[in-house]
């Protein structure tokens, strides 16, 4: 079957009422989690998650997509509404689109933020079905050496392109990597870490660690912010751009696409730093940059495509190798690994509908979404009104029924808490804890790869240099790791070159590429 | 009369606080490698059970040790306050542990009913009979919908069902 064949298929098995169902469920969900400031696309996809195991994997896989790719287009909606970003890939959306709604001009921010993500999130979906057949292809020829390596690159660019310190986010992925090790060792049979507990045989929950983290930390984080929110109530007659609003959207969409696409597919923060890099490329090309910030609509044009792309990019590693590059993709592997799925190379051959399908589900999704995110905008909004002693409570009962539901274990119920006060404190010491989910998922993997590749080589570590694909790769990651100690050190001897208070206003060292 | 000069360092407390965050982690990985050792390490023609955690906890103690060097280094970031600023946090976290410890043996109605009441209170809700009747609607709504519904069986504890 050639791609245009097999996206056929696809759409024949999304387009079945129930599929077609759980993607409008899907959308729905992901733009309320979008619009609530405090739970992202990863706490909604895995707060949610327990609600799929009844479903069958098609369709498990396209609601959880389409919280993600969901969450993306509500997150604009507080972004220009309320100055609130929902989540953290919509924070330079507030900047510009803010701006323009208290001009008067929220209608166009929104319908911009909404064709862009819609224009973007179907060119991510287009690229993703022509590049996951031909990564697969190639990934077929990774042996252990070069599946080691490319998770070390893999995570060593999550630590690198993440949102704080490098040392930080590798001091996490290390956490993460450990926990994963927990349990009964299944090449050699001996337990670890489990202190005779049987609970923790088949290792730490990874649903219990995610929610934690996730749902529990989220919310103790949220209750000490206490936001003044001032909501601009859109006039709906007034919604639709005008032509001149069109012509300075339509370039900023398309490299927006672009930038987000390509950046998805990488490691790490991808929507937040593809919106970043995108408004940076159009205040750059604009003949007016000064103006940025005070309601140009090509500052929300661009972001918002930009992250609705990266959805697209970041299913390529997971779908076509079976190693996801974002801890909301990781969580979507896990789904499909609890539902006998696997997710890699043979995946398309193996089970097609649950690849198509989900492509297919994408495109369907996104033209939801650009039906109901307008209309409905005064609705969603109203979200933003239901107090917070109600909605986190909610929240909360929702994760100890879900971590409960997977294994009936009480043990998991306080490895939930534990995590969630272990995440609340590393939260307020500088620590971003989304490495430790996508290393958890990762560590097995790891593990097994490095084993493997040592007994095939009887113990040399040369041979993850000997082979050219792994020696690249991991050429990279430790180039990746050097680049980042030389420019902390340059930071370093110019901030000692200061006078004192000039280094005081500069800021900490500890911030993103000073940071270790 | 000379004017203050500004200080590199907000405080010799908050790079305190910094190289104790890095002392945990360092203590960490130290547990990581005594319990990676109470299992065979294996060679590294044979790796055993234990040889990926220790290695981990090698790793993790350099990045300790790294993260101490920079706490001393560097000026910290700004106050590091790890203590919650809302006492509703830490009535939260008390309730939440009360909850999973009920779970079971009181049943998930209970627990969670008290759990929702004592949530809400702690949250702003002002009134007790919004307390009480939201305690009792959520969990009743949230039973139907996951015993009932979804088929989840949730322990029923002290309560016949």
């Amino acid at each position: 079957m050639d791609a245009w064949q097999s996206l056929l298929y696809g759409f024949s098995v999304s387009l079945t009422p129930t599929n077609l169902l759980y993607c409008a469920l899907g959308v729905v969900l992901g733009t309320i989690v979008g619009v609530l400031p405090g739970i992202g696309p990863l706490g909604g996809i895995t707060i949610l998650l327990p609600t799929t195991f009844g479903m069958e994997p098609v369709s498990a896989i396209i609601m959880l997509a389409g919280i993600y790719y969901g969450a993306m287009y509500g997150g604009s909606t507080t972004s220009i509404l309320v100055n609130i970003p929902g989540e953290a890939a919509s924070v330079v959306t507030c900047l510009d689109g803010y701006q323009m709604a208290r001009q008067g001009r929220a209608g166009p921010a929104l319908s911009i933020a909404a064709m862009g993500s819609y224009i973007a999130g179907t060119l991510s979906v287009l690229g993703l079905m022509l590049l996951a057949p031909l990564l697969a292809r190639l990934a077929l020829k990774f042996g252990p050496p070069e599946q080691f390596s490319l998770m070390v690159l893999g995570l060593v660019i999550l630590a690198y392109m993440g949102t704080g310190s490098v040392l930080k986010a590798l001091m996490m992925i290390v956490v993460g990597l450990g926990l994963a090790t927990v349990g009964i060792d299944h090449l050699s049979g001996f337990a670890r870490f489990t202190h005779g507990r049987a609970e923790l045989g088949d290792g730490v929950s990874f649903l219990a660690v995610a929610m934690g983290l996730f749902g529990v930390a989220e919310i103790l984080i949220s209750i000490e912010q206490t936001a003044v929110r001032e909501v601009i109530k859109p006039k709906l007659s007034a919604l639709l751009p005008t032509r001149e609003d069109w012509r300075r959207s339509l370039g900023p969409i398309i490299r927006g696409s672009g930038i987000g696409f390509l950046i998805g597919i990488l490691p790490g923060a991808a929507h937040v730093i593809s919106t970043f890099v995108s408004y940076a490329m159009e205040k750059r090309l604009s003949g007016r940059p000064e103006e940025f910030g005070t309601g140009r609509i090509e500052g929300v044009a661009g972001p918002e495509s930009a992250n609705n792309a990266a959805t697209g990019g970041a299913m390529i590693p997971f779908l076509a190798l079976g190693i996801p590059s974002s801890p909301a993709t990781a969580t979507m592997m896990v789904a499909l690994l609890i539902h006998g799925v696997k997710p890699g190379p043979v995946l398309m051959e193996q089970r097609p509908e649950v690849f198509w399908g989900l492509i297919a589900s994408m495109y369907i999704g996104n033209v939801m979404l650009l039906i109901l995110n307008l209309p409905l905008v005064g609705l969603f909004i109203n979200l933003l009104r239901v107090p917070q002693h109600f909605l986190f409570p909610g929240i909360l009962l929702v994760c100890f029924v879900g971590v409960y539901s997977v294994n009936l274990s009480v043990t998991d119920l306080w490895i939930m808490g534990i995590a969630g006060v272990a995440g609340y404190l590393l939260r307020k010491v500088g620590f971003d804890t989304a490495p430790i989910v996508l290393a958890m998922v990762l560590g097995p993997m790891m593990e097994q790869a490095l084993r493997q590749g040592l007994m095939m080589s009887r113990g040399e570590f040369g041979i993850f240099l000997s082979r050219p694909l792994s020696a690249v790769m991991l050429g990279a990651a430790v180039l990746l790791l050097v680049l980042h100690v030389v420019s902390s050190l340059r930071r370093a001897q110019a901030r000692r070159g200061m006078k004192p208070a000039d280094a005081l206003r500069e800021g900490p060292l500890v911030a993103k590429g000073g940071g270790g | 009369m000379m004017p203050p000069v500004p200080r590199m360092s907000l405080g010799a407390r908050e790079t305190i606080k910094a190289g104790s965050v890095a002392v945990v982690f360092f203590l960490l990985s130290a547990w990581i490698c005594l319990e990676a050792l109470q299992v065979p390490l294996g060679s590294f023609r044979m790796p055993g059970a234990g040889f990926f955690p220790f290695f981990l906890g090698l790793i993790l103690s350099v990045l300790s040790v790294m993260l101490l060097a920079q706490s001393l280094v560097s000026p910290a970031s700004g106050s590091m306050r790890v203590w919650p600023k809302q006492p509703a946090v830490l009535y939260l976290v008390g309730s939440l542990i009360a909850a999973v410890w009920l779970f079971e043996r009181a049943g998930f109605l209970v627990a969670m009913a008290l759990f929702l009441g004592v949530a809400m209170r702690v949250l702003g809700t002002k009134s007790w009979a919004t307390v009480v009747g939201g305690a009792l609607v959520g969990t009743l709504a949230s039973y139907v919908v996951f015993s009932r519904a979804l088929g989840i069986a949730l322990p029923s504890g002290i309560v016949p069902f």
